[in-house]
């Protein structure tokens, strides 16, 4: 949730973007690339930053010497985001560069919930102009060679069957990505060439994964994927076929039924969610020229409670925890890739 | 085999423990939770049976928290590692322990959280359970043998062309969070600090806005 809230409750307020865009340079890195480290400088600068961190994720300031001046994981309020830009702002002014040293500020919650400050260790960083020839920067996305990288677009539907407008929010609109693997599309040929041009069942690891990634929210609320989500995976009912095409490919229809939901910790804290989506689908798929348009349109339900629903506090002051969310509607879903 | 099938290999191994064959004897012995609480008024349960099977659920999900971080990142190594060009055998054996050892603890406490759940049933109430479990895997299995049964097909079928614009039309262009231009390379981002004279601020999360994800 820490991910989706930050992006929603702290970068999408106008006042925010307005400061960084004008004052500040963003950087966006994966919690996991810092956390593994890496070689060369940017290993170093993630090790450095991996050190200081208050929790695996956050947000963070550096000077231009890559010394980290201060960590904070949430904010009292929306004015107090801006008063901690305003707070950078100055330490920066003080300690631009590697000139002196520069202890690192770490809060759970600007202003008052401040944790130890870590002194400089006085280690340097020799930041090339560029990575060196050859040399991967570990903030390239990484692809599977040969995948078809899929983008999909998901619509929450008002009760006219029109879009919700408040794209801002990832329980009315959602974009994402995943990718049809070399070895699905192996699947996809092999069952294909089984059929002899009659309709067929797509192979389940690709239907699946067409399915898994149709659902509204945040990363935390994916039915289909208990093991990162924690979910309690109680039913999907996949039936996805295609035919071979007049328009070159495949075409594609069915429908899904997916239900996922996770109960709170046995300390009664912690999120609960019930999630679940029924979608009809129609679509076109050519494997061959690498290319899917899918949409697929129906149901869905989901519900999140974070535990802290009679709270007055903005979300900026529990983003780890995340907001409520309540949605039972219709809902539209597209995906394409290769056009 | 490519990272991905490794990857689903691994995702299944890790929540197989009551999706495997029948032999396996956690599913001859063992009713899963969610059977339990399906069938709790049949079974008379009381409220406080119910309770301790919730608990040893919520439990099981408070200890695997910490290695569902654990395990996604021991993955994502894993994947960087086969997909670098070294291909480093003694690194990828490494990561791989790193993935077993948290896969190992989410199967213990998996385990842990059925034999809890278990023992909250008296002896009749887990034989008359055992056999519904037995008796709904058999329903299932016997439907999966007749064969898929071919969907309906749509009323009306739309061009590749009109699918193609109807994706296109749903695309927001103007969101409040894609202001704000990310830059993914920490070098490129000190570089610019140095030269704009200012302050680098990072976003640090399990996924980035830049990549047109969701997060």
């Amino acid at each position: 949730m820490f991910a989706g809230a930050a992006r929603e409750a702290v970068f999408s307020n106008s006042e925010v973007i307005d400061r960084i865009q004008k004052d500040y340079i963003p950087v966006a890195l994966k919690a996991g690339d810092v956390a593994r480290g890496g070689s060369g400088v940017e290993g170093k600068l993630y090790q450095e930053l991996k050190r200081t961190m208050p929790q695996p994720q956050g947000i963070g300031t550096l000077n231009s010497a890559g010394r980290v001046l201060s960590w904070s994981l949430m904010f009292e309020s929306q004015a107090q985001v801006i008063d901690f830009l305003d707070h950078v702002g100055e330490r920066y002014r003080e300690t631009p560069d590697r000139s002196k040293p520069v202890p690192a500020e770490r809060f759970m919650r600007f202003p008052n919930q401040k944790l130890p400050t870590l002194e400089d260790p006085g280690t340097t960083f020799d930041i090339p102009h560029e990575h060196a020839d050859g040399e991967k920067c570990p903030g390239e996305p990484r692809r599977v060679e040969g995948a078809l990288l899929t983008k999909v677009i998901g619509r929450a539907l008002d009760d006219k069957g029109d879009p919700r407008s408040d794209a801002r929010i990832q329980d009315n609109y959602i974009e994402d990505q995943f990718e049809i693997t070399p070895t699905m599309l192996k699947a996809l040929a092999a069952a294909q060439n089984a059929a002899k041009n009659k309709p067929f069942p797509l192979p389940d690891v690709l239907s699946r994964t067409i399915v898994s990634n149709a659902y509204l929210g945040i990363l935390d609320v994916k039915p289909l994927e208990p093991v990162q989500s924690g979910a309690e995976e109680v039913m999907n009912d996949i039936h996805l076929w295609a035919e071979p095409s007049s328009e070159n490919g495949l075409r594609v229809w069915g429908h899904s039924k997916v239900h996922g939901k996770r109960e709170r910790n046995n300390n009664g804290k912690g999120p609960r969610w019930e999630h679940e989506i029924v979608l009809q689908w129609q679509g076109h798929l050519n494997p061959k020229a690498g290319a899917v348009a899918l949409i697929a349109e129906g149901q869905e339900q989901l519900h999140y409670d974070n535990g802290r629903t009679d709270t007055e506090e903005e979300a900026v002051a529990f983003l780890p925890a995340g907001r409520p969310l309540d949605f039972d509607g219709k809902v539209r879903y597209g995906m394409r890739a290769g056009f | 085999m490519k990272t991905s099938d490794l990857l689903t290999l691994l995702c299944f191994a890790a929540t197989g423990l009551t999706a495997q064959a029948q032999s396996d004897p956690l599913q001859e012995h063992l009713v899963p939770p969610h059977v339990i609480i399906e069938h709790a008024d049949g079974a008379q349960l009381q409220d406080s049976q119910r309770q301790a099977v919730q608990s040893a659920v919520q439990r099981m999900q408070l200890a695997t928290e910490k290695t569902h971080i654990e395990r996604k990142e021991a993955i994502e190594s894993l994947r960087e590692t086969l997909q670098d060009e070294a291909l480093s055998e003694e690194q990828a054996l490494r990561d791989l322990e790193d993935v077993l050892k948290a896969e190992g603890a989410v199967k213990q406490n998996h385990l842990r959280m059925l034999i809890q759940a278990n023992k909250a049933l008296n002896p009749q109430q887990r034989k008359a359970l055992l056999a519904a479990w037995h008796k709904q895997r058999a329903q299932k299995q016997a439907g999966q043998d007749q064969g898929p049964v071919q969907p309906e097909p749509p009323t009306s079928w739309l061009s590749k062309n009109d699918l193609k614009a109807q994706v296109a039309e749903m695309r927001v262009e103007e969101v409040a969070w894609r202001k704000i231009a990310w830059k993914t390379c920490l070098l490129d981002g000190l570089n610019a600090s140095r030269n704009e004279k200012k302050p680098v601020i990072l976003w640090v999360f399990i996924d980035r806005p830049v990549d047109d994800k969701r997060c």
